[in-house]
């Protein structure tokens, strides 16, 4: 596993071993702007977009997934111009971007998992990231959220606490965290 | 202090530099390519909607399965004559140009109709559509200055 400076003191990102590029790469280059993976992942899972949440797209798998492509294109955008303001002492910055992940973390201080959403309104993206200092975040995962929680959403469900957790490790590891203060 | 913020800094690699080509690549041509992955997603529409495979599609356009390929990952860069091909397979129209489409329809002898009538979601279908609606109008008002 490794670390690497998306935005220099802003966004960092963690790769994992068995990805050949880090997770914000991943998101950005290679699923949520990249067409195939996109209509795949919609007409391999017709049941979410008929749902309560996304059933307004009519169980269209080029529908959603151009609202993805959209979106991902929009907040990559949002969050270098977020980088910029929190460089430069403006609002909106970082912190206004993420928000604190609930539920199984909701009783760590020190150690914050949080979430960020894409711009649109109903949005599927998620970027999963933690909490280094003011302005400062680890993106550790994102993905596409078909369901009102992680745990009934496919890939996330499997993915996103198992890697905060196995990052948390990681950076214990490297002396990045004081053990001693988790 | 929680996290060590130094030692962050001494353990971040830098991005590769095919990632930094990506990004880059990304940022200066944003426009266009998301353009060409939603076109793309409207051949990949028709093509399910149709049970057509990218082969009989590359035979309809007169091009090769490795072009249609290209065509549906969304990240050609694809010039205006292929646009227009791809249209008249799909019988959809995939590029407009609103000022055109406005003044093609705002005749002057008839009734000035809501600018919301004027709106084309559907391509060639609404085209139709609204001619029809423009002949409609035209024999009420025929009918009312007889």
């Amino acid at each position: 596993m490794d670390v690497f400076a998306i935005i220099p003191d802003r966004i960092y990102s963690i790769k994992y071993d068995e990805e050949d590029t880090a997770e914000y790469n991943r998101l950005f280059e290679e699923e949520w702007t990249d067409v195939e993976f996109l209509t795949n992942f919609f007409q391999s899972h017709p049941e979410y977009t008929e749902n309560e949440f996304w059933g307004f797209l009519g169980n269209d798998p080029e529908k959603a997934a151009a609202r993805v492509l959209k979106d991902a294109h929009m907040l990559e955008l949002h969050l270098r111009e977020l980088a910029k303001n929190s460089d430069n002492g403006k609002l909106p910055d970082l912190e206004d971007y993420f928000k604190p992940l609930n539920g199984k973390y909701g009783y760590d201080i020190e150690y914050i998992p949080v979430k960020g959403y894409g711009v649109l309104e109903s949005t599927f993206l998620r970027l999963y990231a933690i909490r280094f200092t003011e302005n400062c975040y680890l993106i550790v995962y994102g993905g596409i959220k078909l369901n009102s929680s992680i745990q009934n959403s496919p890939d996330l469900q499997d993915n996103v606490f198992r890697k905060i957790d196995k990052v948390k490790q990681f950076l214990v590891d490297e002396s990045i965290i004081d053990k001693d203060d988790i | 202090m929680a996290f060590n913020l130094n030692r962050l800094k001494e353990v971040a690699k830098q991005p590769s530099e095919k990632e930094r080509e990506e990004a880059r690549f990304r940022d200066e041509n944003r426009d266009w390519l998301l353009k060409s992955a939603l076109i793309a997603l409207e051949i990949h529409r028709y093509l399910r909607l149709n049970g057509m495979t990218q082969s009989q599609l590359a035979e309809k356009l007169g091009i090769s399965p490795a072009m249609v390929t290209k065509l549906l990952s969304g990240k050609e860069n694809l010039s205006l004559k292929t646009i227009c091909g791809i249209e008249r397979v799909i019988q959809f129209e995939l590029l407009k140009v609103p000022s055109y489409e406005k003044g093609v329809y705002m005749r002057c002898d008839l009734p000035k109709m809501p600018e919301d009538n004027l709106v084309f979601e559907g391509g060639n279908q609404n085209f139709c559509k609204v001619i029809k609606m423009n002949k409609e109008i035209e024999s009420k008002k025929r009918a009312m200055a007889v």
